[in-house]
């Protein structure tokens, strides 16, 4: 609402009319302070709703202009609300250009909205909202004011408005142009007045409409920073109240700054806080009760310097954080943007020429970033193939076995006689405890079905292989992108990849190259933090296993763990053992100075808050290395994997030669101490032959601290 | 002995083993964290917990280590009991089938870990009464027959569970005491704290560590 304010000749007659407040004499001064934004409302009051009433300030931009001091401050005019035009008026007998004002306010768009507010007469809340935006310092006061007075004082109050009210009425008699006062009060009489703006019906206009257009005016006024608002505190109970607004008390500050305008209050943040903070410093502001000496000029004047440092204050911690949220958001958004882009480039460029694009360098360096989660599952299906052939006949046909057995199992309770029925077992024990914290892979949660008909069709297909523990991870992280026959199609040709054929068939030789070879990488990449763990004798075994089984998805977090699967889905079993090695690199300083117990510890239960990016980074650093082609003697995981498998199958390595006490070979596979002891356990072959594992062997297989 | 306060005179290294779901993760938590962890992960290769106790006015460290129950693993997992002085052999007591795969979890234990390794048969759940599907007297039956000391816990109440972990320690100690567990696997000599060192196949897994 925007009202007319003319000259500061009324301020002699609004001082009358508001005696009961200390008007600042600037009105400058005090509109510049955010600080004052959300004034305090005492709970009893909140919720009885407090109203503000938002006055447009016109004279912003006369506000340098001393001489106009009252425009500045913007007076409450009586208003009623025009039922036909759903509008706030000024009352007719103030002969008010209103919606000139409104009009060169610029505010219009926000009286008018506000105006739309509807009439129903219900009790308005009090928005959070409006505060921010409009509050200001003679609402501060002003509340202050009612509040202290309204519970206990009600006919005084009365008493003293109606003096006031008599005083104002011949003052707008006088002059139209008075920035004038407005009296509210709450009102279940209704109808909004339109007759004298002074009587008794004014008083009564419907207190609700008007409120509720003031909150919502507030509240679509963001924009407006010239805008002045005015809170008319309503009574508790219902009781009829009235309340004596007066022009802005703040206005009165002459020294003020002259260009800080009627700034209002843009963060919502501190709300609180300024709320309490203006309880006080809009009280500092008013005159003492008159029972006490009434404050000198000395004490009024330091009262309101104290009162202005604080606002600067707050103006300033307020554009402090305003500016930090505008960076977080542009930050934010250029995330986005970019997330947004690069999902542009999947869907619109690289997935319909898949063949074409999908070794383009483009398309590697966006998969290098993380793959869009929107995009996964439509291209990990693609890195992963089917080479298995995988029809959805073949599933169905799988699928519906799995039915059958995953039914009997509820039927006949314990006893599983045949193989599959044990695994069928496993998978229900094992669902439930995937992803527990997540909650949809336990019974009754959304995934419960999908994964034990996976893992079931699965094992039906695959008698051979069977259910592992740590398949069901796996199965959760591809169900979580895909639909069934996909990832059924996925999974399993996952679990056909070299390295889980060796994994999950426990195929102890093939193991033994992984772990020797991993051992001899990391010895290269990592000589410091190898060799301390070969001391402290932290076999690789005890957090590799924990890590490579699952593809990482029980020690990762799940975002992680996909962009680890997005480029081991592309590159190859080499990025699991990188990235392993980035994990290592990451933590490396913490690690070094770690015993057994600690650097164990915390090998198998990875920091939370683990960070992709930061990971990449060091992941980045060996997997570039082995790109870049450089004539460096480092050799990368592959090379050496080579190699070793090259040793073993020459006959070096072999679960007869230990057998048979031929250590000698082992010795000649060059590998830590530390791995040696788990490989030499894992390759004794059975438990009766256990005595016969060579005593060199033997002797590397203390675990120490 | 001149220990300092967080000193310990020996480390006794336990492994828990058997069938998955059996509840020896949450139990090795219990017995370390006081808590159960009612949405536990199942264990893929080995989990590790550790704690102090005291036997006899004697701190000693229990270095625990917790093994993936599927059978599938054992490869892997075998290596994991070596040098254990202490097996605790976990069975659900509502499921027989856990209980029926003792024995071969008891071969295991006996022949990957030393004679003189102190095996501990634990029935949990015992505060699922209601789906009891194995009697007490059954496997207290079968604990005697094999030699192995018997108790029913929950880690879910924790009953029992530090008395099994307690239990096991104190009768290392005492196999310490009386001699027949040779110490002097500490073939490393004096070594400061912990030396987990162990002679080759016969000594059990204590570490001395005298300060």
């Amino acid at each position: 609402m925007s009202l007319p304010t003319d000259s500061d000749e009324s301020e002699e007659e609004l001082w009358v009319i508001s005696k009961e407040i200390s008007l600042p004499s600037t009105p400058r001064s005090s509109r510049s302070s955010p600080a004052l934004g959300p004034f305090p409302f005492p709970s009893s009051l909140s919720s009885s709703r407090p109203s503000p009433r938002p006055i447009i300030a016109s004279t912003c931009n006369s506000a340098s202009d001393p001489t106009i001091r009252l425009a500045t401050v913007l007076e409450n005019l009586p208003l009623t609300y025009n039922t036909e035009t759903k509008l706030l008026e000024r009352t007719k007998s103030l002969g008010v250009r209103q919606r000139n004002v409104e009009n060169e306010q610029g505010a219009a768009v926000a009286a008018d909205q506000a105006v739309e507010s509807p009439e129903d007469g219900s009790t308005p809340k009090f928005k959070r909202g409006h505060m921010r935006r409009s509050s200001y310092e003679s609402a501060e006061i002003q509340l202050n004011f009612a509040r202290r007075r309204t519970p206990n004082a009600n006919k005084k109050i009365s008493s003293q408005v109606s003096d006031v009210l008599s005083a104002s009425s011949s003052l707008n008699s006088l002059s139209h142009s008075l920035g004038g006062c407005s009296l509210v009060t709450p009102s279940t009489s209704g109808d909004p007045s339109t007759s004298s703006a002074m009587d008794t019906d004014f008083v009564d206009l419907s207190r609700e409409k008007i409120d509720e257009c003031a909150n919502e005016s507030v509240d679509q006024s963001a924009s407006s920073s010239e805008e002045n608002a005015q809170f008319l505190p309503k009574t508790v109970n219902g009781k009829k109240q009235f309340f004596l607004f007066s022009k802005n008390p703040f206005s009165r500050g002459k020294d003020a700054s002259p260009n800080s305008g009627w700034k209002l209050f843009g963060s919502n943040k501190n709300k609180e806080h300024q709320g309490a903070l203006m309880h006080t410093t809009g009280l500092i502001l008013e005159g003492r009760p008159s029972n006490l000496p009434a404050k000198s000029e000395e004490e009024a004047e330091k009262h309101r310097k104290l009162y202005q440092d604080l606002l600067e204050q707050n103006k300033r911690k307020e554009e402090k954080l305003l500016k930090e949220k505008k960076q977080a958001s542009i930050a934010q958004k250029r995330l986005e943007e970019q997330a947004a882009a690069a999902c542009r480039s999947w869907t619109e460029q690289i997935l319909p020429k898949w063949d074409k694009m999908k070794d383009s360098k483009r398309c590697h360096e966006l998969w290098w970033q993380g793959l869009p989660p929107k995009v996964r599952g439509k291209v990990w299906p693609l890195a992963i193939g089917n080479e298995l052939g995988i029809t959805e006949e073949i599933y169905k046909l799988h699928l519906n076995q799995a039915i059958t057995h995953l039914a009997e199992d509820e039927l006949q309770k314990g006893a599983p006689i045949s193989t599959l029925h044990r695994y069928i077992n496993m998978i229900t024990l094992d669902a439930s405890r995937t992803f527990p914290k997540m909650g949809i892979f336990q019974k009754g949660g959304p995934y419960y079905e999908h994964l034990l008909r996976l893992l079931g069709a699965y094992v039906c297909y695959r008698p051979d292989i069977g259910y592992v523990q740590s398949m069901s991870f796996i199965a959760a992280i591809i169900l979580l992108q895909m639909e069934p026959f996909s990832a059924f199609v996925a999974f399993s040709n996952l679990l056909h990849r070299p390295l889980q054929i060796a994994f999950f068939g426990v195929k102890q030789l093939e193991i033994t190259q992984y772990f020797i070879a991993y051992d001899r990488y990391f010895e290269q990449e990592l000589p410091d933090l190898h060799k301390h763990f070969d001391k402290i004798n932290l076999r690789p075994d005890l957090y590799l296993i924990d890590w490579i089984y699952p593809i990482y998805a029980k020690s990762l977090p799940l975002d992680v763990t996909c962009r680890i699967w997005d480029v081991y889905l592309k590159d190859g079993e080499e990025f699991l053992f990188n990235a392993a090695l980035g994990i290592l690199k990451m933590h490396q300083t913490e690690l070094l100075s770690m015993d057994f117990e600690d650097a164990l510890r915390f090998l198998t239960h990875l920091p939370e808050q683990l960070q992709a990016a930061q990971l990449f980074r060091h992941i980045e650093t060996f997997v570039r290395k082995n790109h870049g082609g450089s004539k460096a003697k480092r050799k990368t995981f592959a090379q050496i994997l080579s190699e070793v498998t090259e040793q073993i199958n020459s006959g070096v390595l072999s679960i007869e030669n230990l057998m048979n006490g031929g250590s000698n070979d082992l010795s000649t596979l060059k590998m830590s101490r530390s791995v040696s002891g788990f490989v030499a356990d894992l390759l004794s072959p059975t438990e009766e032959q256990q005595q016969n594992i060579p005593q060199v062997v033997a002797d590397c297989l203390t675990v120490t601290n | 002995m001149t220990a300092a306060p967080y000193n310990y005179s020996y480390i006794f290294k336990y492994i828990i083993i058997g069938d998955m779901g059996v509840g020896k993760s949450c139990l090795l938590h219990q017995f370390t964290e006081k808590k159960f962890l009612s949405d536990c992960p199942h264990t893929i290769g080995v989990e590790f917990g550790t704690r102090i106790i005291e036997v006899s006015g004697q701190k000693i460290k229990l270095q625990i280590w917790d093994t993936a129950g599927q059978e599938r693993f054992r490869a892997v997992t075998r290596s994991y009991y070596r040098g254990a002085a202490g097996a605790l052999m976990v069975y659900d007591i509502t499921r027989r089938s856990t209980y029926n795969h003792l024995s071969s979890w008891l071969t295991d234990a006996r022949n990957l870990t030393n004679p003189n390794t102190v095996i501990f048969l634990i029935g949990n759940k015992s505060d699922l009464e209601g789906q009891r599907d194995v009697p007490y007297e059954e496997a207290k039956a079968f604990a005697d027959e094999n030699g192995l000391t018997f108790l029913e816990c929950s880690a879910k109440t924790g009953e029992n569970v530090e008395d099994s972990f307690l239990e096991t320690a104190r009768k290392i100690y005492q196999n310490i005491m009386d001699g027949s567990l040779d110490l002097n696997a500490a073939d490393t000599g004096v070594q400061p704290k912990q030396t987990l060192s162990r002679n080759s196949g016969q000594t059990p897994e204590k570490k001395d560590c005298n300060c």
